[in-house]
């Protein structure tokens, strides 16, 4: 199954409203929608209402540029309830260069350049179509070969 | 606060009974641990109860089977660690005086297949991020990485683990597996494969415990003192330069080292003190990681120690005697008492061939973790 094409015409909606920057097309990078304490300054994503960190209420958006280092990942191979992500695929734990450390997944057709200290970069990629035919997106990282 | 000690503990096998109601595991775990504590049921004036998929009402539903006396039953959850939170709760209270005896019991009947760690509709959910072997396969890549360890060594933690069910008539799985069958196993989240994963469990575990100047008029002619308690939930942890981990852990595993600290504190001891332990191990590379976390061996040297047999039941550290999470079975609310019962048997030298040290276990560990935090006990004989 490829996960990269969307149907012409096929309009794009995230799966999530408000996690990141919806770019024009598919396979685009995709800037996320996160926030920032001004207390402490800690970053979140997704963002949060409250600082983890302290509790204070007072947080600014900021926008992380989607790229990073992996500095964890492992390939699943079997399906979870309620997911449609088909094995194999990974999911990695990715350092951003501007933001947190944020959990997301790879793709079957990334996997090669899957590995620890490996670049990668964030981009807009299918997961599924809904029943109106829209195409739903997300976020999803791949990796940057060496 | 006064000192309390475990009277007597009991279980109802850990397996699949489709053809049994909870009610009925229940029962047999608190009837046998009632007969194991001598303590009659009336003379019981509490009941905490850990459970998580039962619903409304079932705590009752499974003390009243042993009559109606009218006491408070208190139904607790922490997803994994629930039958671990309701036993502190029962501890705190005869501790400080509410009551004198207190029942424990923790049950769970179960499906097959990955538990549901999120909103089905979340978006972790949908993007197949709510793995929970992803969760410790992320942690032993890491490891590896780190360390040096190999995947080997993860596995070996399933093969220790099988070898101790087969001496423990009450698990789950009681077949000693090989390293070659475990590594050759279905791929689950790399490295862990399905024999390195606990099973979906049906089953029940209960303690009796009562307050130590009051334990003379019953008939147990052996028992063990709580010595040491720590719980918490995951704390954020900030990297530096204002880029956190993100959530902290929602089962606490970086929280370990803190909250084995207290319990330690206050049990008046430290790790090398420690006899026999049970850790949490929902996947294998949970053993090693809290061996490290609860300070049995320092950090990067968990593999190891597993490789070479040190948490086997004639180790230096044993650790999970009974078969742990893995061989024992995984019924969710039922395992921190499991734990509790199998820890009993060590320091009162019951455990029969599972026993450790020849028979002079004196310290004993419990780390159980769940969605919600992490429960640490320590006992003494």
């Amino acid at each position: 199954m490829t996960t990269d094409t969307a149907k012409a015409g096929a309009r794009m909606v995230p799966l999530r409203e408000g996690m990141f920057r919806m770019p024009e097309q598919i396979d685009m990078p995709a800037a996320l929608l996160g926030n920032r304490c001004r207390k402490c300054n800690e970053r979140f994503f997704p963002p949060r209402v409250f600082c983890a960190a302290c509790s204070s209420g007072d947080m600014e958006a900021v926008e992380f540029a989607g790229t990073g280092e992996i500095t964890t990942c492992t390939i699943v191979h079997q399906q979870p309830p309620n997911s449609v992500m088909v094995p194999p695929y990974a999911i990695i734990r990715l350092k951003l260069d501007d933001g947190p450390q944020i959990q997301t997944v790879v793709a079957s057709d990334d996997l090669g350049n899957v590995r620890i200290g490996a670049r990668a970069r964030l981009l807009v990629r299918r997961l599924k179509e809904d029943d109106a035919g829209n195409t739903v997106v997300s976020f999803m990282a791949r990796p940057i070969p060496a | 606060m006064r000192e309390v000690v475990v009277l007597g503990a009991g279980l109802h096998r850990f397996g699949r009974f489709p053809d049994k109601t909870y009610q009925e595991l229940g029962r047999e775990a608190i009837k046998n641990a009632l007969e194991d504590s001598g303590v009659p049921f009336p003379d019981i004036e509490v009941a905490y109860v850990g459970r998580v998929l039962a619903g409304m009402g079932t705590g009752l539903n499974v003390v009243s089977e042993m009559g109606q006396t009218g006491i408070p039953v208190i139904n607790i959850e922490m997803a994994c660690a629930s039958s671990t939170s309701a036993f502190r709760e029962a501890y705190l209270s005869v501790a400080n005086g509410v009551y004198d005896t207190a029942l424990v019991v923790g049950f769970e009947k179960m499906e097959r297949g990955m538990i549901q760690i999120s909103e089905s509709t979340s978006f972790q959910s949908v993007m197949g991020l709510a793995v929970m072997p992803a969760a410790y396969a992320l942690q032993a890549q890491r490891y590896m990485a780190d360390y040096g360890a190999t995947p080997e060594m993860f596995a070996q933690v399933s093969v220790k683990s099988h070898k101790a069910g087969a001496l423990n008539p009450y698990a789950q799985y009681q077949k000693e597996t090989t390293l070659e069958e475990v590594m050759a196993s279905r791929m689950i989240a790399d490295p862990i494969t399905l024999l390195q994963c606990s099973p979906t469990t049906d089953g029940a575990a209960a303690v009796v415990i009562c307050a130590a100047d009051k334990a003379k008029k019953y008939s147990a002619k052996r028992q063990m003192t709580v010595a040491g308690w720590a719980t918490g939930s995951g704390k954020y942890q900030s990297q530096g330069e204002g880029d956190g981990e993100g959530e902290a852990d929602s089962e606490g595993s970086s929280d370990v080292e803190r909250l084995a600290r207290i319990a330690y504190d206050r049990a008046g001891i430290g790790p090398e003190d420690v006899d026999v332990t049970q850790v949490h191990d929902a996947f294998s590379p949970g053993e090693i990681f809290m061996a490290e976390g609860l300070g049995l061996v320092p950090k990067g040297e968990g593999a190891r120690a597993v490789w070479e047999g040190r948490t086997e039941i004639d180790g230096d550290i044993p650790i999970n005697t009974d078969g742990g999470l893995i061989s024992r079975g995984h019924p969710i609310g039922a395992t921190g008492a499991a734990m509790v019962t199998e820890i009993f048997r060590q320091l009162t030298g019951e455990a029969g061939p599972r026993q450790v040290k020849g028979g002079k276990a004196k310290v004993g560990l419990i780390h159980n973790a769940g969605i919600g935090g992490v429960n640490i006990l320590v006992f003494k004989n």
